[in-house]
């Protein structure tokens, strides 16, 4: 794991309301997926709930914040591409800043990421700060459990003007 | 633009009306009341739709301009060449039932729109512009309108387009803005400090607060760093809180940070930008220098201490690529002072770690 994607970790912990125990679970029922729009420099992430709970999730850090923050690290050939969208300071997340994912329900954010990185024809490896989710049983209750999913990283491949 | 500005939209003489109708489905047609435009003025355009179904239809907010416009709604050409739309585009949770209007049949509901806000109008051109969505969740997912509507092929809403003559202006927007760095045009220069996205005089008035209050900051901070004798180094209770045990490297390219953060602030064309409406500090695009875009939660901070204007011009500064390149690792106190014990050669590169150590609030020594 990479600098960024751990620090971009280190800093969804620290954010997330401290009051009361909160225990890191496994849920195989959450589910992320990054793919890319066929020959494009557009991605689809897409998180689902299969389970029985409600979740919640800070948007900031995640493809839902774009592009107010490095959550994404591509590289080509090992070689970190420069991340050239915007950086925010912010304070405290406010309710709106949080999203929910009821059971059965998905979130999905559209992607160009020719908004935010310089791509060229050629194969790029396309990795995602891990979402970090909090249980979530009404904004009167603490979460209780919470947990961190990976998403697998993407192959992306833009072809040649040619090949299109 | 926001809501007050629905339907009131309708009492505006219209001198260009363009209409389209799709089968009969949304109708939309847009209006202007100009067909030229100076680079000072507001290019406002009036989007009207109408139900013309013989039922209630639910149409996404997100697509309407209800709320500010939130997507590419438009196509625009200057000139024939396609404009890019540089506002902003939101994350998008599925959608639920508040994130629809109804239009009743037969009803129809307006919206006001600026462009130049939304769109690369830098060109002076001949400008046509459009309305056009398209997205298959852009009706409540009601199984029988739905089934209708595809049936009657509709899965999205264009209306015919208008033109006008404009004279280029600088984008004004937030998000994508692809501002010049440094030059400001456009917009107003004060004390060699130069001010984009309408700032209005009592913005500005607190920026250059901000402004002064953290050049005091940057001095005192590189002050310090310098100041402090080899042998004091390690017992820097100050230093120590925010960027972790001491280790002479670390201390020289903190030092070095402050040193560029302090030349930055004193010597480099800043231009600092009033059009973001986010619930953020401020943000800057690191490899932008020296712009900085101010949003809500700026106007309101104490103009020093903790997280003031000064020490969020400190942080922001501190993002530039050719000053001190750092990045956003955490954010808030704790977090910084958190990281400062786990991982002080992170600290280091953390712009938060380099806020409050310049803010010195509590004062530490
Ligand atoms: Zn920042």
């Amino acid at each position: 794991m990479n600098a960024i994607v751990s620090a971009s970790l280190a800093m969804l912990l620290a954010s997330i309301d401290q009051v009361g125990a909160v225990e890191m679970v496994t849920n195989q029922a959450i589910e992320c997926r990054l793919t890319q729009v066929r020959d494009t420099t557009e991605v689809q992430f897409r998180v689902s709930n299969g389970g029985q709970d409600t979740w919640r999730l800070l948007s900031w850090h995640t493809p839902f914040d774009a592009w107010f923050s490095e959550f994404m690290h591509i590289s080509r050939e090992g070689r970190a591409l420069r991340y050239l969208g915007a950086l925010a300071k912010r304070g405290a997340p406010a309710a709106e800043d949080y999203l929910l994912l009821p059971p059965g329900a998905s979130l999905v954010a559209d992607l160009d990421l020719s908004q935010a990185y310089r791509l060229e024809p050629g194969s790029y490896k396309v990795e995602l700060a891990p979402i970090v989710l909090s249980s979530y049983a009404g904004d009167s209750h603490a979460a209780t459990q919470q947990l961190s999913l990976a998403c697998e990283p993407l192959l992306l491949t833009l072809p040649e003007a040619g090949d299109r | 633009m926001s809501k007050q500005n629905k339907l009131h939209a309708l009492a505006i003489a219209a001198a260009l009306f363009s209409t389209s109708a799709l089968a009969d489905g949304i109708h939309a047609s847009l209006s202007m009341s100009q067909q030229d435009y100076q680079a000072s003025d507001d290019v406002i355009v009036t989007v009207t739709l109408t139900n013309e179904e013989h039922v209630p239809v639910k149409l996404l907010k997100w697509y309407t301009a209800a709320d500010g416009v939130e997507e590419a709604l438009f196509k625009v050409t200057a000139d024939g060449e396609p404009r890019h739309y540089l506002g902003a585009h939101y994350k998008r949770p599925a959608p639920t039932k508040n994130d629809y209007v109804k239009l009743k049949a037969g009803e129809s509901v307006s919206y006001q729109v600026e462009l130049s806000s939304l769109y690369d109008m830098s060109q002076s051109a001949n400008y046509e512009i459009s309305y056009d969505v398209s997205s298959m969740q852009l009706f409540a997912p009601n199984p029988g309108q739905a089934k209708k509507l595809a049936r009657l092929g509709i899965d999205g809403i264009k209306s015919d387009s208008v033109s006008f003559y404009l004279e280029g202006r600088e984008f004004k927007g937030g998000a994508a803005a692809k501002g010049k760095p440094g030059t400001g045009d456009g917009g107003t220069t004060v004390d060699g400090v130069s001010f984009t996205g309408r700032c209005s005089n009592s913005e500005q008035t607190a920026i250059l607060a901000g402004l002064d209050a953290a050049k005091a900051m940057a001095a005192n901070a590189k002050g310090y760093l310098q100041g402090t004798s080899t042998a004091n180094r390690s017992q820097s209770v100050r230093y120590n809180t925010w960027f972790g045990n001491y280790d002479a490297g670390r201390w020289d390219a903190v030092t070095s940070n402050f040193v560029n953060i302090d030349s930055t602030l004193n010597t480099q064309p800043l231009t600092f930008d009033c059009g973001c409406s986010k619930s953020y500090y401020a943000y800057v695009y690191p490899n932008q220098p020296y712009k900085i875009y101010m949003c809500n939660a700026f106007w309101s901070a104490p103009t020093t201490g903790t997280d003031s204007k000064g020490g969020t011009i400190i942080h922001e500064t501190s993002h530039f690529d050719v000053v001190a390149g750092t990045d956003d690792i955490v954010y808030g106190q704790s977090g910084a002072k958190s990281l400062a014990i786990s991982d002080p050669s992170q600290a280091i590169q953390n712009a938060d770690s380099h806020e409050y150590f310049a803010e010195n609030t509590p004062n530490q020594n």
